[in-house]
């Protein structure tokens, strides 16, 4: 694997007709094609054009298309794309970016992996006069399982009442570990349910995202210029990521104070 | 007497479209898409909010402040909402957001360039309902919280002074980091709160509810999801 270097995108050849691919954390390997009869020794070169992750996330939310794409340069220009999983039910959708000269690739999964790295992608480029060239990637498809929550911390600043505002951290199945940063999944929608659905004080619910850490932030708030009449309510709330639960709450909210209890899951 | 459930009010687009700022900068936003088509719309036994979430979750842009009609005391029970049912195929935004407040004819709507506002429309012609009340001039200074914002809007109205609260359970109402600073002129509560709100993000939502005696916002940085295939 000389010639590539830890933590970079490449491509090298040996002279026994195997390809080594050096993508991140990942090191893939696939027979080399034979070269062309026209003796041309024209070969397709097909590597990363950015970070290929090891992972992808499972769900249907529009959002994740950004963190579960890998973007591809193939030379000679001007050949055909092609991506495919060893999960068939997965959808793969190939876009070129004209602005970049690369390849968009997205994944989109309904399925969690069993085991880190269960599931290989395959992406092909096939120039218009050469051979053909394939790259692949082992990944983990993760699923937003569970999270955990900061303290909390009294921010009202109208007077009466509180506003709690509680940064989530999701993590994921099966790899029980937390989304990294700065990976795209920001807007991922993340959605509450509240049950009962009245709520004391006349409290609307609603929805957040994911921001640029991956993690969410949760606002309770009953928080006002004038004195709060009395209210109390219990009701149970429900935080799913991209469509899948990762906490249950019980919240006790009434005028003069917030009973917050998690009732998991903690893994 | 002619009966107009639903109206789009050209006269309060510009207000918002193009707010001119103390500092004579101009707060405009992306062209209109109030147009643009919707291949299909469909709502099931849901309310004028619940269309407008799906519609808006639907348009990428569309971002609203929705007005529930008030109950008169806090003690009341709450309001019961008209339940309907639509299904509208190709039809524009604008179109979608009439046939929702003619569905429940309590509703009025009108849009800025990427502000959609709801409101009763029994309210359109009260000057002492809060959200038409006008402020001469509103002075933000450093803020870096909404509440901070409403704060400065409930202090710098005229007499009579107004309650204001933030009532809401989920969501995310967090505001950039950045200590904001501004000031504007001649604009209603409701102008205002679209101001506040839009600071938060292109796609931020209010929600004004509670009672004659008890008024609360909510504010959701994010607007709202579609229903994602889940567990």
């Amino acid at each position: 694997m000389t010639g590539v270097s830890p933590g970079s995108s490449g491509f090298a050849t040996h002279a026994t007709g195997i390809v080594y691919h050096f993508n991140g954390n990942t090191c893939s390997v696939q027979s080399r094609p034979p070269l062309q009869s026209n003796g041309t020794g024209c070969v397709g070169n097909l590597a990363f054009g950015a970070t290929a992750e090891n992972f992808i996330f499972v769900g249907t939310d529009s959002a994740l298309a950004n963190a579960n794409s890998y973007f591809l340069r193939g030379t000679p220009s001007g050949g055909a794309y092609t991506g495919s999983s060893s999960n068939s039910p997965d959808a793969v959708t190939l876009t070129f970016v004209s602005s970049l000269g690369l390849e968009k690739v997205s994944v989109q999964t309904t399925t969690q992996s069993t085991t880190s790295g269960d599931r290989k992608l395959t992406f092909t480029y096939a120039p218009l006069s050469c051979q053909a060239a394939a790259l692949t990637q082992q990944v983990t498809a993760r699923q937003f399982a569970y999270a955990t929550n900061g303290a909390l911390s009294n921010t009202c600043s109208l007077g009466h009442g509180y506003h709690y505002d509680i940064l989530y951290t999701p993590y994921t199945h099966p790899d029980k570990a937390a989304a990294p940063p700065n990976i795209n999944l920001d807007g991922t929608g993340v959605t509450e349910t509240f049950s009962p659905t009245t709520i004391a004080c006349g409290g609307i619910t609603g929805d957040g995202a994911l921001d640029a850490n991956s993690q969410f932030s949760d606002h309770i708030a009953v928080c006002s210029t004038q004195p709060i009449p009395a209210c109390s309510s219990t009701n149970s709330q429900v935080l799913k990521v991209a469509g899948y639960t990762v906490r249950t709450n019980s919240l006790t909210i009434t005028n003069t104070g917030l009973t917050y209890t998690s009732q998991g899951p903690t893994q | 007497m002619i009966f107009l459930p639903c109206r789009y009010l050209a006269g309060l687009v510009f207000a918002f479209v193009m707010l001119v700022n103390a500092n004579g900068q101009s707060e405009q936003h992306a062209t209109s898409s109030w147009n643009e088509r919707v291949p299909e719309f469909v709502l099931t036994d849901g309310t004028v909010l619940e269309g407008l979430k799906r519609l808006s979750s639907e348009q990428k842009g569309f971002a609203f402040g929705f007005e529930n009609v008030l109950r008169a005391k806090f003690s009341d029970p709450p309001v019961i909402d008209v339940r309907f049912s639509l299904r509208l195929k190709n039809k524009s935004v604008r179109e979608i957001l009439d046939a929702l407040c003619e569905a429940d004819h309590r509703y009025a709507w009108s849009a800025g360039d990427s502000f959609v506002n709801v409101y009763p429309l029994a309210s359109v012609d009260d000057s002492h309902y809060l959200p038409n009340r006008k402020l001469a001039k509103l002075e933000i200074r450093n803020i870096t919280d909404v509440e901070q914002g409403l704060l400065a809007i409930a202090q710098q109205l005229p007499s009579p002074a107004e309650q204001v609260a933030h009532v809401q359970l989920g969501g995310d109402a967090s505001y950039p980091s950045v200590p904001w600073s501004t000031s504007f002129e001649n604009l209603t509560v409701r102008e205002a709160v679209n101001l506040l709100t839009t600071h938060m993000g292109v796609r931020a939502c209010w929600i004004f509810g509670g009672s004659l005696d008890f008024r609360s916002f909510a504010f959701f940085r994010w607007g709202f999801h579609s229903e994602a295939q889940s567990d």
